[in-house]
């Protein structure tokens, strides 16, 4: 089978993985420049995928646990409006949720009018900036502190339980 | 949904039939083969998926300023490009209040850019050459890639010459952008073809030459019945046929196509002569063509004359026994008949 997809011009091979890739990606948590690899590029692309994922999951659980609970509550009209939310968003396809999301950031206005939402952070149609934790090599101790702290917090020994009362 | 436009080059009226330079090179080649313009199908790809389609049997030509590069022409899907039909090079556009001059000026700028084109790979190799850094926004559909440019998603918009020249048209102040002066790379553009078929590769190349020489002349569809009457230069005899041994004057197309305002398309009447002598096209040699930015032209082959060739045992019984024809039932584009041939 691989004589007769050579012959269309076809070929199957990993060695294309060892080949500078010779385009750019626009962001990712690695660096990466056209005369890296396939290979790379690749890496980058799942760390994306990874950071994406991980940055949803925790908003999402924030946001679920705050509607859950506004839901829940006993003031009627904040429960009904966040039913109302729920059950319009649920079962709408996440493409066409997409699709919104994508024309509301193209609405907004280019980066050197961008809207200030905070301190430090800037909304425009080419995403929110704001200020975040740059890595040096100064934050090894203090992660090496922390887990020190952790340890040694988790071998303190524990209040006894009080007896179970008979009586 | 947007639909794809390219324009200049290939994109669909208001009454859905396709026009553009690209456009009229398939509907030469369809007169070449067919003596018919409208035999074309016309079959939209993508920057991405366009290459796929060709190889896969899609579509037979592609027709939508695809460059002529070392390694599509060698490399392990190999491809032909029997002609250049529009020779140009890569170009900046920046807005005008960026004063910017200079595409060396650019150091830091985020570019909006199709992914799966030499563009892409120019636009490295140019801001690596001049140590300068950019961000790239990959958008493969042209009209949201113009879209994003327009509203500030990027700064700048790189592409060839003639093709940025065309979106600047479709911004919404066209005269707030300026196409920086330099040419980032040559681009060769023309028509490509599966490596293997030589036949075709004659088709296309011969079909092209003749519209450049019958513009050179100065012949065109109004006027070529009177020249061919009156003309004295032999080069303009042998090439309508007048004396014979290079063409054979053939009938008319029978169907009538809305006038092409571009020149080449005007000579469409004659060029199935010149060909039809010198190489003898056979029907076998599938002519579907794509054209346009996203736009793919696909020609139904004529199975009577295929049967003829095909000396696979059983084929006389079956014609649609034939190895074209088992790839078009995978592909639901080939399986599109057009009304009156036969299927």
């Amino acid at each position: 089978m691989s004589a007769n997809m050579l012959a269309r011009g076809l070929a199957f091979g990993w060695d294309y993985l060892a080949r500078p890739a010779n385009f750019a990606i626009g962001e990712g948590l690695i660096a990466f420049s056209p005369t890296d690899s396939y290979g790379r590029a690749i890496v980058v692309g799942l760390l994306n995928t990874l950071r994406i994922a991980v940055v949803g999951i925790v908003l999402a659980t924030l946001l679920g646990v705050v509607l859950g609970v506004m839901r829940l509550s006993s003031n009627p009209l904040l429960a009904r409006i966040v039913a109302g939310y729920v059950e319009v968003v649920r079962n709408t396809p996440l493409l066409l949720q997409l699709f919104l999301w994508y024309a509301i950031i193209n609405a907004l206005p280019g980066p050197r009018q961008a809207l200030p939402v905070g301190p430090g952070m800037f909304l425009s149609n080419r995403g929110m900036k704001m200020p975040w934790v740059e890595w040096s090599p100064a934050l090894w101790p203090a992660i090496w502190a922390f887990v020190a702290g952790l340890s040694r917090a988790s071998s303190w020994p524990r209040p006894e339980a009080p007896p179970r009362g008979d009586g | 949904m947007q639909g794809p436009s390219n324009p200049g080059f290939g994109v669909p009226n208001a009454q859905g039939v396709w026009g553009g330079f690209n456009v009229e090179i398939c509907r030469a080649i369809a007169i070449t083969i067919f003596n018919d313009p409208s035999k074309v199908e016309f079959v939209p790809v993508t920057t991405q998926s366009r290459f796929p389609a060709l190889t896969n049997g899609e579509v037979d030509v592609l027709s939508n300023n695809t460059t002529w590069t070392l390694t599509r022409d060698t490399g392990v899907n190999r491809f032909n490009f029997p002609a250049i039909v529009f020779y140009d090079g890569q170009a900046v556009m920046v807005p005008r209040r960026l004063n910017v001059t200079s595409a060396r000026q650019l150091n830091g700028a985020t570019v909006c850019v199709q992914p799966g084109t030499t563009t892409e790979l120019n636009l490295a190799d140019f801001f690596r050459q001049n140590n300068m850094t950019f961000r790239p926004v990959v958008i493969e559909a042209l009209d949201e890639l113009r879209r994003a440019y327009d509203q500030g998603r990027c700064d700048i918009f790189t592409n060839d010459f003639a093709a940025l020249a065309a979106q600047r048209t479709l911004l919404t102040n066209p005269r707030d952008h300026v196409i920086l002066p330099e040419r980032i790379s040559k681009e060769p553009l023309g028509p490509t073809i599966r490596q293997g078929d030589e036949e075709l590769t004659n088709i296309v190349a011969w079909t092209v030459f003749a519209l450049i020489d019958a513009e050179e002349f100065g012949i065109t569809q109004a006027n070529v019945d009177q020249i061919a009457g009156s003309a004295t230069d032999p080069r303009v005899r042998r090439l309508l046929g007048v004396e014979p041994g290079m063409a054979r004057p053939s009938a008319r197309p029978t169907t009538s196509m809305p006038a092409p305002s571009s020149r080449p398309s005007a000579i469409t009447a004659r060029s199935s002569s010149v060909i039809s002598a010198s190489t003898r096209p056979s029907a076998s040699s599938a002519a579907r063509t794509t054209s346009g930015p996203r736009a793919a032209c696909s020609t139904p082959r004529r199975p009577a004359d295929r049967a003829s060739h095909d000396r696979r045992p059983g084929a006389r019984h079956a014609p649609r026994g034939s190895p074209y024809r088992a790839r078009d039932l995978r592909s639901p584009v080939a399986t599109r008949r057009r009304p009156g041939t036969v299927p």
